[in-house]
């Protein structure tokens, strides 16, 4: 309990800083410029067992540092919000009931499970992040473009970073 | 009652999350409307504190392109000064008139500031300057480079302020075209970052490729004469009255670093007025 509490704040802190002084910074040119947002790692990581008012607190307050340092009003606070909330169902679509028992570590989880879950997830926070932050209907192709390049870019860099840390056992 | 309460312990989590979502949402609102973002934004102690923290580290990478810039500028700056002191110099009457008619000189005041934070690739862009009410600096002042006009700023807090860029959707700026008087307005549809919209030009405007757009004396922010960019191209609107004009930006906006920033000593005069005449 005690070491999953110091991981996740120092997620919380890391994924924040890297946000906004790398990423925010990175728009890459494909089709338009966008950028990605691994920050979901943290809320994707969140333990399961905890009291589910606070995990949905703790969101709140990361997405609220997102939104106060990229001006984005409450658009990055309402997209984790959304993550947060609906991950528990996302969990049970991507690994079954099983995953009640598991402690999200990736290592003996089925791959194909963990590309839903993130995939996913990604499109939720992205599709509400996009709606709120553009907030104007007549941009609605911008909107899904964003989405879905943002999509596939946050998801593969999300992928990535479960590769690195999550089967240092092995 | 009993079961009043059970539906609330059961739902708990969800009325939670809704209650937390109303918030969110309220505040996205909330900063989609041009003048208030109070609450949600770049000028705090916190977040401008680590914006600056990265720029004291990034900002040497680019020291070297704006030398050359300053170095330009003040070579131009020097050309203008010889220029008026020959001219004061032939006719020093002429010089002591118009200082003593118009009061030009103290009408804006300038202020130097420094890029900590920028983006470009949203609709609504911002930038964030190391200057605060602690520099002098208020909000709807006009925020300018050596090349051309970046934005007005929006909020100040003691040490830091945000600017709403020219790639804002929200942002719209009064502008002419260099050689005749006729003006539009400057807006951004939220494309390319480095193209911005003239729009209600009228149609007997002389439009050409590569004409240069300055700043219009018709607002409060901006003096007249600040240039803005130049025509990449045109078309007529639907009902073929107006011109929209795509303007191509001097400014680089995907890599700001020093700035101006202009105050206009008489807004405050100029809107009370208006002000007391719209009533």
């Amino acid at each position: 309990m005690n070491s999953s509490f110091l991981s996740n704040s120092i997620r919380f802190v890391l994924l924040i800083l890297l946000q906004v002084l790398v990423f925010n910074h990175m728009a890459i040119n494909i089709l338009g410029n966008i950028s990605p947002y691994p920050y979901v790692i943290f809320i994707l990581l969140l333990p399961m067992h905890t009291n589910r008012i606070a995990l949905l607190t703790l969101s709140f307050v990361f997405g609220l540092l997102l939104d106060m340092f990229g001006n984005s009003g409450g658009a990055h606070t309402a997209a984790c919000l959304v993550l947060a909330y609906v991950r528990p169902f996302i969990l049970v679509s991507s690994f079954g009931i099983s995953y009640e028992h598991q402690n999200l570590k990736f290592n003996d989880v089925d791959l194909k499970g963990v590309i839903v879950y993130v995939a996913v997830g990604c499109l939720l926070h992205h599709t509400t992040l996009f709606w709120l932050e553009v907030f104007n209907i007549s941009h609605f192709l911008f909107i899904i473009k964003q989405t879905i390049l943002s999509t596939v870019f946050t998801s593969v860099c999300v992928l990535l970073f479960f590769g690195l840390t999550q089967n240092k056992k092995v | 009652m009993q079961q009043i309460l059970n539906f609330l312990i059961k739902s708990r989590n969800t009325l939670w999350f809704l209650f937390l979502l109303v918030i969110a949402v309220a505040l996205t609102i909330q900063s989609h409307t041009y003048h208030s973002n109070k609450f949600i934004n770049s000028t705090g102690f916190l977040t401008g504190g680590i914006y600056e923290l990265r720029n004291n580290m990034t900002s040497y990478f680019g020291l070297k392109k704006y030398n050359k810039r300053l170095l330009n500028e003040n070579t131009i700056l020097k050309e203008k000064i010889q220029h008026l002191s020959n001219l004061s110099g032939n006719v020093e009457k002429i010089n002591n008139t118009v200082k003593s008619d118009t009061n030009s000189i103290s009408k804006f005041q300038y202020f130097s500031g420094k890029v900590i934070n920028s983006t470009y690739h949203k609709k609504k862009n911002y930038l964030t300057l190391d200057r605060g009410k602690k520099d002098s600096i208020i909000s709807d002042m006009g925020v300018i480079t050596d090349l051309g006009i970046i934005g007005i700023v929006k909020k100040v807090s003691q040490n830091y302020s945000t600017v709403i860029s020219i790639l804002n959707e929200n942002s719209t700026i009064n502008a002419q075209l260099k050689k005749t008087d006729h003006f539009g307005s400057l807006v951004w549809d939220g494309g390319n970052p480095n193209v911005v919209q003239l729009t209600d030009i009228p149609r007997l405007a002389p439009l050409k490729i590569g004409d240069t757009i300055i700043t219009g004396g018709r607002s409060t922010i901006f003096p007249k004469g600040i240039s803005i960019g130049s025509i990449r191209d045109f078309k007529l609107n639907h009902d073929k009255n107006y011109f929209t004009v795509n303007v191509k930006l001097f400014n680089d906006m995907t890599d700001v670093g020093f700035v101006q920033l202009i105050k206009n000593n008489e807004a405050v005069e100029i809107k009370r007025l208006e002000n007391s005449s719209n009533e």
